[in-house]
């Protein structure tokens, strides 16, 4: 798996082929970084997963395009098409759940 | 003058005992062998793998009338059971190249192998250790005692904001507040609109939400979400009485531009013109999160200074 930090111009070249777990997060919130360390670890378990961080802080006009109220929201994404939308911490379970639901569907 | 409302009595945050709330931090040797092995993993050698084990990166074909189980290239992680507990279970022991029917809940399968790749971890030993390229880490001693310390500061970091806001509140019903009328009104009203907001959010309409709607989605009953967002909003401008308080002991100022700068994020973060931001984030509502965030800011410190020395 790779992690790749989007921006405006490369979200849509980044998300636009097979499943990928884009995370938005911003710089100072607690919860972001937690989920952060759970995505990370997931990449050493789960190589063949792309995860794509968008840095809301960095990037807001992206975030309010990708209409993110909040973070973290993590997106699972195939083909550029949006799967599910889930707003506020994942634990490591329930996105290695999702993986399983959309990664293989 | 950043609010209007008065404090008749501050307590000092000092006094409270940061130890009430938070759990002291404690690493089992499991959750530090499981760190080991994830920093270990960054620096493993990935080999062909002559036989399917568990936790091997497996490509499968499969052909199947159930369209899950009928795709080429399909990578998993044996074992793990995300593709298919069953299935996976069949393909231990399999080589490269060799093709198996097999009988999942989900129907017949036929399986065949394209690749397998395994992981392989370095023994740890001190070369090891220091090759990491850790500052200060050159023995395996040291590299355990370095994640030791990097998950305290982790839960230090994690747990601080919780602990900080649960002491805030604690300050808050320890002192003595002459709330300005008005500014009660102003607060209470910013949390209503918060609370509509939020069920807005959820594709609910707030007049017409039922209970059990609200439930679904605020895990709370209407009357307590409202009167939840009331109290956070009331706790606010408490915390910018005291920030306020604090503000002028310290002999802070607000900077010139931070309120600009505060509408320019606003529009920024909601997709907003600046006049509009200016309407949602008020000059007087700037002066309360910015006293209140001076008063917060003064507790994290302290929260994360307890922490830190337990």
């Amino acid at each position: 798996m790779s992690i790749n930090i989007a921006h405006t111009d490369t979200f849509e070249e980044l998300t636009r082929e097979g499943f990928v777990i884009v995370d938005f997060y911003s710089t100072t919130c607690v919860p972001c970084k937690m989920l952060s360390r759970i995505l990370e670890d997931l990449t050493e378990d789960y190589p063949f997963v792309n995860i794509v961080k968008v840095n809301v802080t960095d990037d807001p006009k992206l975030g309010a395009d990708q209409q993110i109220e909040a973070v973290p929201t993590v997106k699972f994404m195939r083909d550029g098409e949006i799967l599910e939308t889930v707003v506020g911490l994942m634990d490591e379970d329930e996105i290695i759940e999702k993986i399983s639901e959309y990664f293989y569907n | 003058m950043i609010v209007k409302s008065k404090a008749i009595r501050i307590f000092d945050y000092h006094d409270i005992d940061v130890g009430q709330f938070a759990e002291p931090f404690s690493m089992s040797e499991e959750e530090l062998e499981g760190k080991l092995k994830k920093l270990l993993l960054r620096h493993a050698e990935t080999v062909d793998a002559d036989m399917i084990e568990a936790d091997d990166i497996v490509t499968v074909d499969t052909v199947s009338e159930t369209p899950r189980f009928n795709k080429k290239g399909v990578q998993l992680k044996a074992g793990r059971g995300l593709y298919s507990r069953e299935l996976e279970a069949e393909l231990m022991g399999m080589r490269v190249g060799e093709e198996k029917a097999v009988t999942i809940p989900e129907g017949e399968v036929t399986v065949t192998v394209i690749s397998a790749k395994r992981k392989v971890l370095p023994e740890l030993t001190d070369e090891i250790a220091a090759s990491l390229g850790i500052d200060g880490v050159n023995t395996v001693a040291e590299l355990k005692s370095h994640i030791e310390d990097e998950a305290r500061s982790q839960y230090v970091e994690d747990v601080t904001e919780g602990i900080a806001v649960a002491v805030s509140n604690e300050l808050n019903e320890r002192s003595e507040f002459e709330l300005d009328p008005d500014e009660l009104e102003t607060v209470r009203a910013e949390g209503k609109s918060m609370a509509d907001d939020m069920l807005r959010s959820s594709g609910l309409d707030p007049e017409t939400a039922t209970d059990e709607e609200v439930t679904a989605v605020a895990g709370q009953s209407k009357a307590a979400h409202y009167s939840f967002l009331d109290a956070i909003s009331v706790d606010g401008l408490k915390s910018a009485v005291i920030g306020s308080v604090m503000m002028e002991r310290d002999g802070e100022v607000i900077q010139p531009g931070e309120y600009e700068e505060a509408v320019k994020l606003c529009a920024e973060g909601m997709g907003l013109t600046r006049e509009e931001a200016e309407t949602v984030i008020t000059y007087p509502k700037f002066l309360r999160q910015r006293a209140g965030n001076y008063c917060f800011e003064a507790i994290v410190k302290y929260v994360k200074e307890y922490l830190e020395r337990k």
